[in-house]
């Protein structure tokens, strides 16, 4: 009995200590959206992806991951999708899709186990060939995770980044392919 | 009751309190349609309607902070498109004051350095990670397209001057179709 009590200490000690690095809530799982029929580019500009936003003394490497992530989750959405780093070098897609950040906020909690959260929100515009925008829309990404302790800090702020900005890129992906005026272009007749 | 005994407990309340401490969450103030609010502006197919959050009241249940002792004062929006057939572009970015405020003296240094577009607070300026903070982004107004009948809602952080009775302050929010590409400006004055 005595050795149960001990072990059970023992655990809950160390997991005070090391801050458990696993994410506190499970994702959403939400539906696959259904792909549009259409050829789009991403403008992924080299500014973009370089956005570190800093806060007090952390810095979040949202830009490098958001890069990462945004064109695998979207190019599941369109007939094609092409990379391209500049809106000058979109190519002859139907459609262009301009991310930009808008928004980053986080917490900041005084343990290692305590549940810390990074939220993203990032702007979509969507324009057509013409250049007429089909959609302007706001997706929050968001991850937790602990802040954990000296030693693992800085993989839970990695963690935590690539979870809230795979998380910006799943809604991203969702609320693209639920536009309207993108839905409706699809199910148009190729002239 | 001896240490051995204590330090089982003492892990136990850490283990369990500190998580609940970590995820207070505030509630979301809830939007009615905008034609209910006494301060609103039709045109082009939209109505506006907004409430200023003078009462420090409001602001500690729902920001959890009294505000206006910062120089911040929160301002629900909620944009409807009463069009049965046009949708309409928000951009949050548009959204701004006609007249920016008188923010001189030194006890407005902080508030007047964090202005954005607009002459509205621009949340990107305050460095700090802060649950307060977090909770502001969180219930800011966002950009977005609106199909017919659909509307957007969430605050806008206008500066006030610290100590003093609130200006009279006009909110400008511009609104383009997405068919017509035309811009419309409502405007509210409170």
């Amino acid at each position: 009995m005595q050795a149960l009590r001990s072990s059970v200490v023992l655990v809950l000690l160390l997991a005070s200590v090391l801050g458990l690095s696993r994410t506190a809530h499970a994702q959403d799982q939400s539906a696959a959206p259904k792909p549009l029929n259409l050829t789009a580019d991403i403008v992924l500009t080299p500014e973009f992806c370089a956005t570190i936003d800093k806060k007090h003394s952390e810095k979040f490497e949202i830009g490098k991951a958001a890069c990462a992530q945004l064109e695998p989750a979207l190019s599941k959405i369109f007939a094609k999708l092409t990379r391209v780093d500049d809106a000058s070098k979109a190519t002859d897609a139907q459609v262009v899709l301009e991310p930009r950040f808008s928004e980053v906020g986080g917490t900041e909690k005084a343990f290692a186990f305590s549940t810390r959260e990074l939220v993203i929100l990032v702007e979509w515009t969507v324009r057509d060939r013409e250049g007429k925008v089909l959609m302007l829309d706001t997706v929050q990404g968001t991850g937790k995770r602990h802040i954990g302790n000296t030693f693992t800090y800085k993989n839970n702020l990695k963690h935590i980044i690539e979870d809230s900005t795979q998380d910006m890129a799943e809604q991203s992906a969702q609320k693209i392919a639920a536009a309207p005026a993108l839905v409706k272009l699809s199910a148009a007749p190729v002239k | 009751m001896t240490l051995k005994r204590l330090t089982p407990v003492c892990a136990c309340l850490i283990f369990i309190l500190a998580p609940a401490f970590a995820s207070r969450q505030l509630p979301d103030y809830p939007a009615k349609a905008a034609s209910d609010y006494s301060i609103k502006a039709a045109e082009a197919g939209a109505i506006v309607g907004i409430e200023p959050f003078d009462e420090s009241g409001l602001q500690k249940t729902y920001f959890n902070a009294s505000l206006t002792e910062k120089g911040i004062l929160p301002v629900f929006v909620v944009l409807q498109n009463t069009s049965a057939t046009d949708s309409i572009i928000f951009d949050k970015s548009a959204i701004g004051l006609a007249a920016p405020p008188d923010l001189s003296g030194k006890e407005n240094r902080s508030i007047a350095s964090k202005l954005g577009s607009g002459g509205l607070l621009d949340l990107g300026q305050m460095r700090e990670i802060t649950d307060e903070r977090e909770n502001m982004m969180k219930k800011q107004i966002r950009s977005k397209t609106l199909a017919p009948q659909t509307s957007v809602s969430g605050f806008v952080y206008i500066p006030v001057p610290r100590g003093q009775p609130r200006p009279k302050i006009r909110l400008q929010v511009p609104i383009t179709g997405l068919q017509t590409g035309e811009t419309t400006v409502l405007n509210l004055d409170f």
